[in-house]
């Protein structure tokens, strides 16, 4: 019982404070209709014993009547008046047809309830006496065996003397249901804890050491019972389940760790075609950047290169320069030498602008056909006429063959403009266009001026 | 003679049809005989049949009801019996007083003969025990009346009648024991018995009685009675006992009626009052049934025959006149 915690609404004790409570209901009236009984019993055995004195002193007494001698009827009534269980006598005399009393005593006595009424029939005064607790017993002389009636004799017990009699029964009986009663419930108590509650507490215990995680460790639950019973189902049931449950977790860890297993090889998959991916992303966006002919940056990267410059114009740096150059009669190539020559060439071309132009954040690309352009943040315009000179004859050194139609060199060559803005940022938009314009109008400036030549926006 | 035949007819009747009480029979009840009580001695059997003629003779019915001396007094206040025609001042004074005094009953009048109750003893007597009649002879002498039953006491033998004999001998200190007899014939047996054989004998005896006639004695003098001695110990020789006195002498003996005989019988109570007998008839009468041997009807039929003047002289004179209007 001490290790089964506590419940607010026991069954043992809702079954033990029912049972316990029809119980005393029962014993109780079982108990009061006893003493009814008993006490209807004993006010009859009281009037069967008054009867019995009656019949004592009746001989004596139906002398004294008859002779009409008082004195021995005030004698044998006093002797009566002894018997403990009258508390009251009276004799009447049936003289002349009357009903004369002659004596009273105790509670019967003149100044009580029993009173002489001449005038009065005899039945009202029998009813009348018998109302309180007397019992009225004729009282007959045998003459010649013949019985006459003489007289009559009342004679008063009440309740108190029944009770008083009753009272060491009561009290027993009273006493053997207090014990039948505390029998009971002890007994019950008993039988609850060893039936109900020792079980109870087994299983309880057993279910509150529960671990999941020390399933292995569990110790099945152990009713000491020699047959079956309630408790040995949920034993054998809680048993059986522990049983599966141990089961299903040594089957559940080994999913557990292929599951482990496969996340991990999984993880690596997905590593590697995470990696993979970053790489093709990459890749593609450097494709997307860059132009596949040339691998160098094309139109729309270019774009993106020149406004994020020409944004840091003004704030991070001071000057950005622009220069769009165009290889010499290019057209002409690729009708000369075919287009995979011509692609050859701009290749070629593309290349040295790449090997020219080493800055990190310089960018060369690809501005359409046979034109390119480079962007060169933080970059003068003399830095940048510089740098176009410098490629310009990089180029030439190639000797790219191309019979060209100005003969005037038979290598390949390019024209370049070159631009250089230092606007503030809140112009950039104007400024971005005119930059652009202003290179693109030096290229044409320069192929105007005989092309192989570096011409610059002021 | 015509009259004798008639009273004789009656009393057979009588005879063959035993009294028969009815339990409810008193003087509101349709009952119009006159019930005469019946005691178990000789004279009072005897009278009662005498009288009981002389109502006949009045023109009454009469039955007759034998009961013992305690049971009269109340059939007689209630009208269950009408008549008594022996009541001894020895044994009744005291019912009968109080029964007078209360109105239940009527005195009737009393007889000339005068009676005693007392122990007795035969004459003979004496000589093996002097001073008698003096009480205070038996004080010596007593084991010359023992017998078995009562050795070393001397035995005496009382009537089947209550007597506080048993009271006299403690207060008197006297040795004896007291052996009572079932019915008074008993008592003439023993007396006979030992008056043959001269043995000493003390018995109960009582005058008038046919004994006397039969059986000289003497009455044992008791110290005089006295009222107080059965109501007060230290009267008397004794201050520690009642009854340390003899039985009166010279007592009355009467007849006795329901209070309303009169009323239902009218002359009945006259004529009732109008018997007497002294000692002397009383003892012959007696003698008709214990020495002759007759039944009660007989000796009454006998008596009235003997003495016929006398009986008729008892009907009252209305009664006679009426007779012989008839």
């Amino acid at each position: 019982m001490n290790n089964l915690p506590e419940v607010k609404n026991s069954i043992t004790l809702k079954m033990l404070k029912l049972i316990f409570s029809i119980y005393v209901l029962v014993a109780s009236s079982t108990t009061i209709i006893q003493m009814g009984v008993e006490y209807y019993s004993a006010k009859k055995n009281l009037k069967a014993e008054l009867e019995g004195y009656t019949k004592m002193f009746s001989l004596d007494l139906a002398a004294a009547l008859w002779d009409f001698d008082r004195e021995a009827i005030q004698r044998i009534s006093s002797g009566i008046m002894e018997v403990p269980v009258i508390n009251g006598v009276a004799v009447l005399d049936l003289e002349n047809n009357g009903k004369k009393v002659i004596y009273s005593a105790g509670c019967l006595s003149e100044n009580s309830t029993l009173k002489e009424k001449p005038n009065k029939p005899e039945k009202e005064l029998i009813s009348f006496s018998l109302e309180n607790d007397a019992y009225e017993f004729p009282i007959e002389y045998f003459l010649l065996n013949n019985p006459i009636k003489v007289g009559t004799i009342i004679l008063h017990s009440d309740t108190g003397i029944i009770f008083k009699r009753l009272k060491p029964g009561f009290t027993t009986l009273i006493i053997n249901s207090i014990i039948k009663s505390l029998a009971l419930f002890i007994i019950f108590l008993t039988v609850g804890k060893i039936l109900l509650t020792k079980p109870l507490s087994i299983i309880v215990a057993s279910l509150n050491k529960l671990d999941f995680q020390d399933l292995d460790k569990y110790r099945p639950i152990n009713i000491k019972s020699d047959y079956d019973n309630e408790f040995k189902l949920i034993e054998k049931a809680f048993n059986s389940m522990i049983e599966r449950l141990f089961k299903s977790k040594s089957r559940l860890i080994s999913l557990q760790n292929e599951l482990i297993k496969s996340n991990e090889l999984l993880e690596i998959k997905i590593a590697e075609r995470t990696k993979e991916l970053s790489q093709k992303n990459k890749l593609l966006d450097e494709l997307s950047k860059t132009d596949p002919l040339t691998s160098v940056a094309n139109r729309r990267f270019f774009n993106e290169i020149l406004e994020q410059e020409y944004r840091r114009l003004g704030r991070v740096s001071t000057h950005l320069s622009l220069i769009i150059c165009d290889i010499d009669y290019f057209k002409t190539y690729n009708d000369l030498y075919g287009h995979q020559a011509g692609d050859k060439c701009l290749k070629a071309v593309a290349d040295q602008l790449k090997a020219k132009v080493k800055r990190k954040n310089d960018c060369v690309a690809r501005y359409g056909g046979e034109e390119f352009a480079i962007v060169l943040p933080d970059t003068n315009l003399e830095s940048a006429v510089k740098l176009a000179e410098k490629i310009r004859k990089e180029v030439e050194y190639l000797g790219i063959k191309h019979e060209k139609p100005d003969n005037l060199s038979q290598v390949v060559t390019i024209s370049m403009g070159v631009a250089c803005s230092t606007i503030a940022l809140d112009e950039k938009e104007c400024c971005f266009s005119e930059l652009i314009e202003r290179a693109d109008k030096s290229l044409y400036r320069a192929k105007e001026l005989g092309r192989n030549r570096v011409e610059f926006a002021d | 003679m015509k009259k004798t035949i008639i009273i004789l007819i009656s009393l057979t009747i009588f005879s063959v049809f035993p009294f028969k009480f009815d339990a409810s029979a008193n003087s509101d009840k349709s009952s119009s005989e006159i019930v005469i009580v019946i005691n178990n001695w000789s004279s009072q059997m005897v009278l009662s049949r005498i009288v009981g003629s002389l109502f006949n003779e009045m023109g009454y019915d009469v039955s007759y009801a034998k009961m013992e001396i305690s049971q009269q007094w109340g059939a007689l206040a209630r009208g269950i019996a009408h008549v008594q025609v022996e009541v001894w001042e020895g044994t009744m004074d005291k019912m009968f007083n109080k029964m007078v005094e209360q109105g239940r009953i009527i005195d009737a009048g009393a007889y000339t003969a005068t009676t005693r109750e007392e122990w007795w003893y035969p004459d003979y007597v004496e000589e093996y025990c002097p001073g008698l009649p003096d009480w205070k002879a038996l004080k010596k002498c007593y084991k010359i009346f023992a017998v078995p039953e009562t050795y070393p006491k001397g035995r005496y033998l009382a009537g089947p009648w209550e007597k506080p004999e048993e009271s006299r001998i403690r207060g008197l200190d006297l040795n004896f024991a007291t052996i009572i007899v079932k019915e008074s014939n008993e008592l003439w047996i023993e007396l006979d018995k030992a008056y043959k054989e001269k043995k000493p004998i003390v018995l109960f005896n009582w005058t008038p009685n046919w004994i006397d006639i039969y059986y000289k004695g003497k009455f044992i003098e008791f110290p005089e009675y006295d009222p107080k001695c059965d109501t007060d110990p230290s009267w008397g020789i004794n201050p520690y006992y009642m009854y340390d006195c003899g039985n009166p002498k010279s007592g009355w003996l009467k007849k006795a009626a329901w209070s309303g005989i009169n009323k239902k019988w009218p002359g009945s109570l006259q004529a009732l009052k109008n018997v007497s007998l002294d000692s002397r008839m009383f003892a012959q009468m007696t003698a008709l049934m214990v020495v002759d041997k007759m039944p009660p009807e007989q000796a009454a039929q006998k008596w009235i025959k003997d003495n016929y003047k006398l009986w008729e002289s008892w009907v009252p004179v209305n009664f006679k006149k009426r007779k012989t209007d008839e």
